[in-house]
């Protein structure tokens, strides 16, 4: 029973997941004030991990990533007034990790076809201005679904000239010429690739003209529903506070 | 000259990926490593030219420890995509400028090395490599990365995507560079390059085998799970796989061999 | 059937000698292999794309009517050589999705279609798994299945074989019988490997921009000459020693 209420959360609409996280990475950067209400905030957001199915455990090891980062903010809060203060310190640290937990949990309950959904709708109101948000959205979808094979192939290119005697690496000046060997095949594969991608898109109908649909509907549920008001008590509670 | 693999164990990260490999490549032959893709064949190659180093176990040549810097060549897949200079000549002679030769033994060892490639220096070296057909380019590709004569010399599905006429004669300029040079060359149709002393290895999961041209050609003959040769060949020598010395994969070969069969 | 009538293409009205394609007159059929071969160059690309309407002849008329179902479109799809390069969508599913999106299908015509062309392909259970997952020959037969899903009346496949291992190759010709034997959908195979031409039922010869031989491949096989850079697979060349011999 919880396990289904664990994948409801989970699979929120894509809009209300991006319009929480946006919420929520506001809360923290403005109403979090005091490094107690910081705290309060933070485990709330540990305890929400247990209903969308998330490790609690992988999360907070996942803080080392921005270990460096914490601290140095720290030293440089704490410093800021006569002597140290612990109280100023503590709050900025809870309010970056805050909002480190919420980027990381928002992005490990989306799929990418979550997000390009919510940035789709979100870029709607420059339709007014003559953009096209859908191929914006397209456009990211490619780039993000070659990523992997240019890497691979500029991996592949950079091996090939190394193994022919071209010394990519300077140490001194970083110099355009002794990058060329990379730079040109690479640039050639790319214009290659796209006009064979361009070309397999065209055959399968694509058009910039015609209407498309989406296949994927998201609805609107209770859950939803439940989350933004929760979410809506927890802004008023905060401003009562405040 | 032999190249030695001794127990080589590639992983990435923490996980096992391939081996233990031993393995020796010779010159004299051509060595051709075989197996399914993704099997590890383009990894293997990557090692032996010291770009992946998550690996234990001992690499020689001649006996003594192999360190890849200099010696060796390496092409991948349509090696035509290295391509960045404007004419043929400068392509191919590029590894030999960075190497600061002089002027006139550049240029001397650009058009031997092209001639050795059948791009005769006349009529070629100031073409742009992007006008040439698809053979022509493939060629131009390789010795480009071939100049430097390495001992060894690596590559990558050398005949993908050719016609028949680049294979054939791409196949033969490969064959007398195995003269002076080990020849390593990934592929998955052996059967285009295949001679009689030619070396197989074939990876199967995580292990390899090592095979000469008979066990290889015979057993993939009763498995063709093992290695799909062409049904014809399989066909006509289906009641030979016990022969000491089976034809390779071409009509002439196969017909005289089946020929001497009957006149036995 | 396609029909090709005095189809002419080239790049540059005036310039004579930038012609691709000279009047070329052929036919391909359904319920059969139609293999398309010739050299590096000689025009079987720009063939293909004028069958799938990527280009328009400069002069000459293509029909293509469709015998054995009316359909409420007429749809040609094309299989590039490199996989690769023709995946768009990031998973399994959202790649076949996206051609039918294309049609402005609703959401359930979509999925339904989806499930039909994955379970041809066993990617029934797949639909979420990640492309760069796959190996060469999967992602080859996703980009027939992402294809099939659009239910086209033809397919031309650009030098499939090139990029797939050997085992993978068989695969690919068991699909390509099937697709054969139900007989809905025309396939036509551009290759230029001699071994290919043992899989065609019929076979259109292409040298320098003209057609050199169009009809069934048992009459290939007779042929004396072939123009250059054009072999007969080694298993006919062996047949033929063995005759000479007796």
């Amino acid at each position: 029973m919880f396990n289904k209420v664990k994948l409801k959360f989970r699979n929120l609409n894509p809009i209300t997941k991006g319009f929480l996280c946006v919420i929520y990475i506001l809360i923290f950067s403005f109403f979090c004030k005091s490094w107690q209400i910081g705290l309060v905030m933070n485990l709330f957001v540990l305890l929400s991990c247990l209903f969308i199915d998330e490790d609690v455990i992988q999360l907070i090891i996942s803080l080392k990533k921005i270990l460096l980062l914490l601290i140095i903010v720290a030293i440089f809060q704490g410093f800021s007034g006569n002597e140290f203060n612990y109280v100023n310190a503590l709050s900025t640290i809870f309010r970056i990790i805050g909002v480190f937990f919420v980027a990381t949990l928002y992005t490990k309950v989306s799929t990418q076809n979550e997000l390009l959904y919510f940035w789709e709708k979100c870029f709607k109101p420059l339709k007014l201005f003559g953009v096209s948000s859908s191929e914006y959205a397209l456009t990211m979808v490619i780039a993000i679904r070659f990523l992997p094979v240019f890497m691979d192939e500029i991996e592949r290119i950079k091996i090939a000239q190394i193994a022919r005697g071209a010394k990519l690496k300077t140490n001194s000046i970083v110099s355009a010429i002794n990058f060329m060997p990379l730079l040109i095949p690479i640039l050639t594969q790319a214009i290659m690739r796209s006009e064979e991608l361009a070309d397999a898109m065209e055959v399968r109908g694509y058009s910039t003209e015609r209407p498309r649909s989406l296949y994927k509907k998201y609805s609107f549920g209770k859950y939803d529903f439940l989350t933004i008001f929760f979410t809506t008590i927890i802004i008023v509670v905060l401003a009562y506070i405040k | 000259m032999i190249l030695n693999l001794t127990d080589i164990n590639i992983s990435f990260g923490k996980n096992h990926f391939l081996g233990p490999i031993n393995a020796s490549f010779e010159n004299g032959c051509l060595n051709l490593i075989v197996g399914r893709s993704g099997s590890g064949k383009s990894t293997l190659l990557k090692l032996l030219a010291g770009f992946h180093k998550e690996f234990t176990g001992s690499i020689t040549l001649d006996y003594d420890k192999f360190i890849p810097d200099g010696n060796i060549s390496l092409t991948f897949q349509n090696p035509e995509t290295i391509f960045f200079n404007s004419t043929v000549f400068d392509e191919v002679s590029y590894s030999l400028k960075i190497s600061n030769l002089k002027e006139n033994e550049i240029k001397e060892k650009t058009n031997k090395w092209l001639k050795t490639w059948g791009l005769s220096s006349a009529l070629y070296s100031e073409k742009y490599p992007f006008n040439l057909s698809g053979g022509e380019k493939r060629r131009v590709a390789l010795a480009a990365c071939t100049i430097l004569e390495p001992k060894v010399i690596l590559l990558d599905e050398p005949l993908a995507g050719l016609d028949r006429v680049g294979q054939k004669d791409l196949s033969e300029i490969i064959n007398s560079l195995a003269k002076e040079h080990i020849v390593i060359i990934v592929t998955h149709e052996p059967e285009l390059l295949i001679n009689n002393n030619s070396h197989i290895l074939f990876i199967d999961g995580v292990y390899t085998k090592e095979f000469n041209v008979n066990d290889f050609l015979s057993k993939a003959i009763q498995n063709s799970d093992f290695y799909p040769l062409p049904e014809w060949y399989v066909e006509n020598l289906k009641y030979y796989v016990n022969s000491q010395k089976l034809p390779i994969v071409k009509a002439e070969e196969v017909a005289n061999f089946l020929e001497n069969q009957k006149n036995k | 059937m396609i029909l090709f009538d005095r189809v002419s293409f080239c790049y540059n009205k005036n310039q004579e000698t930038s012609f691709i394609l000279k009047e070329v007159s052929f036919s391909f059929k359904k319920g059969a292999v139609n293999g398309l071969i010739g050299k590096n160059g000689c025009g079987k690309s720009t063939i293909a794309r004028l069958i799938v309407g990527l280009l328009e002849p400069s002069d000459g008329k293509i029909t293509i009517t469709d015998e054995f179902n009316a359909k409420p479109y007429y749809f040609s799809g094309m299989i590039f050589q490199n996989p690769d390069n023709q995946i768009v969508g990031t998973t399994i599913g959202d790649d076949i999705a996206f051609g039918l999106e294309n049609f402005n299908l609703s959401s359930d015509e979509i999925n339904d279609s989806i499930n039909k062309a994955a379970s041809l392909f066993h990617f029934e259970n797949m639909l979420d798994i990640p492309v760069s997952k796959l190996s060469g020959g999967q992602k080859q037969m996703l980009c027939i299945a992402s294809v099939i899903a659009l239910n086209p009346c033809w397919i031309v496949f650009d030098e499939p074989t090139s990029h797939l291992d050997p085992w993978a190759r068989i695969e690919f010709w068991k699909i390509i019988n099937e697709l054969v034997i139900n007989k809905t959908i025309g396939i036509i195979v551009i290759s230029q490997l001699p071994e290919d031409i043992n899989r065609f039922d019929n076979i259109c010869v292409l040298n320098d921009g003209e057609i050199y031989f169009n009809d069934s491949v048992n009459k290939f096989k007779e042929l004396k000459s072939l123009p250059y850079g054009i072999e007969f697979p080694e298993g006919w060349k062996l047949e033929k020693l063995l005759e000479d011999e007796k």
